[in-house]
């Protein structure tokens, strides 16, 4: 999650930042601070080590490091609680120099991210494209098919997906980008020169009352739009208003309707609501015809 | 003159051009509204609204007005890079029969 992320490199930074305090803080402080110090350095170290173990479970050989750095904790914590302090000290100091530099040479960056993305995002695409390119040919039948070569299409989105369980984005991206042209071609060729339409078919009342709760609600929409663009004269403000009133005055009788259940009664209040609607947009100068 | 290429990276590519009108039905005494794909992938690829603004699937997408208005769907970019969706007549372009109007 990126705002996750986000938060984990800003505590890092943050870490970071500490630490260095805690290195000046070290170099100037006498015998007793010392140790009370270097306890805290290493806490910070073991939670910079503890968050970049998390990073890396997939990365076997950035694990393998870690647990190397695991080891001279180990060896800073016994320094420590034997009051070798200067040992502890340089042992502490090494790993934290480590612990970075790993994590800085394994993120993955912004790049490798995108990539990722890309790749959720064509397979997501080339999925929606196919069941599109599978309506067209239920509607036009088998012959419609012919433009497109289904057998390259699924070597491609089989490629891409096991190149994606490999890791291996880019190409999972480049073999998904190959089959999203040949569906957006196909679909281009096989839909050329046509009108869709698409009627208005509502499964029942309350759909419909919905539909109009929704155009009831895109008038006011635009009432609004068209008042703060255009700021019509005041006594046309009034008459806007005045139709803006009457149309809640319907809408707030519609709801109750359906409180019955009576949806068909509800669309007939509403759609009264949305003509006043309608009459306040013309006052408004939008184009509404009669 | 400036004959800017349809892709940044491939010179070579060429935009995949749609010439596929879809008419809604809205109710209601607008006129119904025809989408052109052909303006519109002339500039765009598939892609910037498939499927992430748009299914592309037949009656996979209840429009609406205040939908667009509020940002949504054609809002994404009528109304910020593509002309604002105060000219009705642009998409409400195709007069129903007369018997057809409803409320």
């Amino acid at each position: 999650m990126p705002g996750a992320m986000l938060c984990k490199a800003c505590a890092e930074w943050l870490l970071g930042v500490a630490l260095m305090l805690l290195a000046v803080t070290l170099t100037a402080g006498d015998a007793d601070t010392r140790v009370p110090l270097l306890e805290q350095k290493l806490r910070l170290v073991e939670r910079l080590l503890e968050s970049a173990h998390e990073r890396h479970a997939q990365d076997a050989a950035a694990r393998g490091e870690l647990e190397g750095v695991g080891v001279m904790v180990a060896s800073a914590r016994g320094d420590l609680a034997s009051g070798s302090v200067e040992e502890a000290e340089m042992a502490l100091d090494e790993a934290l120099r480590q612990v970075t530099a790993i994590s800085r040479r394994a993120r993955p960056g912004p790049a490798r991210s995108h990539v990722r993305d890309r790749y959720r995002q064509l397979l997501v695409g080339v999925r929606a494209f196919r069941v599109a390119f599978a309506q067209v040919v239920a509607e036009k039948g088998a012959a419609s098919a012919a433009v497109l070569d289904d057998a390259r299409l699924d070597a491609l989105v089989a490629g891409a997906e096991q190149a994606a369980r490999e890791q291996r984005y880019a190409e999972g991206v480049e073999q998904l980008a190959e089959a999203y042209e040949m569906l957006s071609l196909a679909l281009s060729e096989a839909r050329a020169n046509e009108t869709l339409e698409h009627r208005l078919v509502f499964a029942s009342p309350a759909e419909e009352y919905r539909y109009e709760q929704e155009r009831y609600k895109s008038h006011e929409l635009l009432i609004k739009l068209m008042v703060a663009q255009r700021a019509p004269a005041a006594d046309t403000l009034d008459r806007i208003h005045g139709e803006v009133e009457q149309a809640m005055a319907l809408d707030d009788r519609a709801r109750a309707m359906t409180g019955s259940g009576d949806y068909v009664a509800a669309i007939r209040i509403q759609e009264a609501a949305v003509a006043h609607l309608a009459r306040a947009l013309q006052l408004a100068g939008l184009f509404v015809p009669q | 003159m400036i004959a800017p290429r349809f892709d940044l990276v491939d010179p070579d590519k060429q935009p995949v051009i749609m010439d596929l009108n879809i008419v809604r039905e809205v109710k209601g005494s607008m006129p119904d509204v025809v989408y052109p794909h052909k303006q519109h992938t002339e500039w765009l690829d598939c892609s910037n609204c498939h499927p992430a603004i748009f299914k592309p699937q037949k009656g996979a997408n209840a429009m609406s007005m205040a939908n667009i208005l509020l940002g949504k769907q054609c809002g994404v970019c009528h109304g910020k890079v593509a002309f604002p969706v105060g000219e009705c007549r642009k998409c409400h372009s195709r007069k129903k029969p007369k018997s057809a109007a409803a409320p």
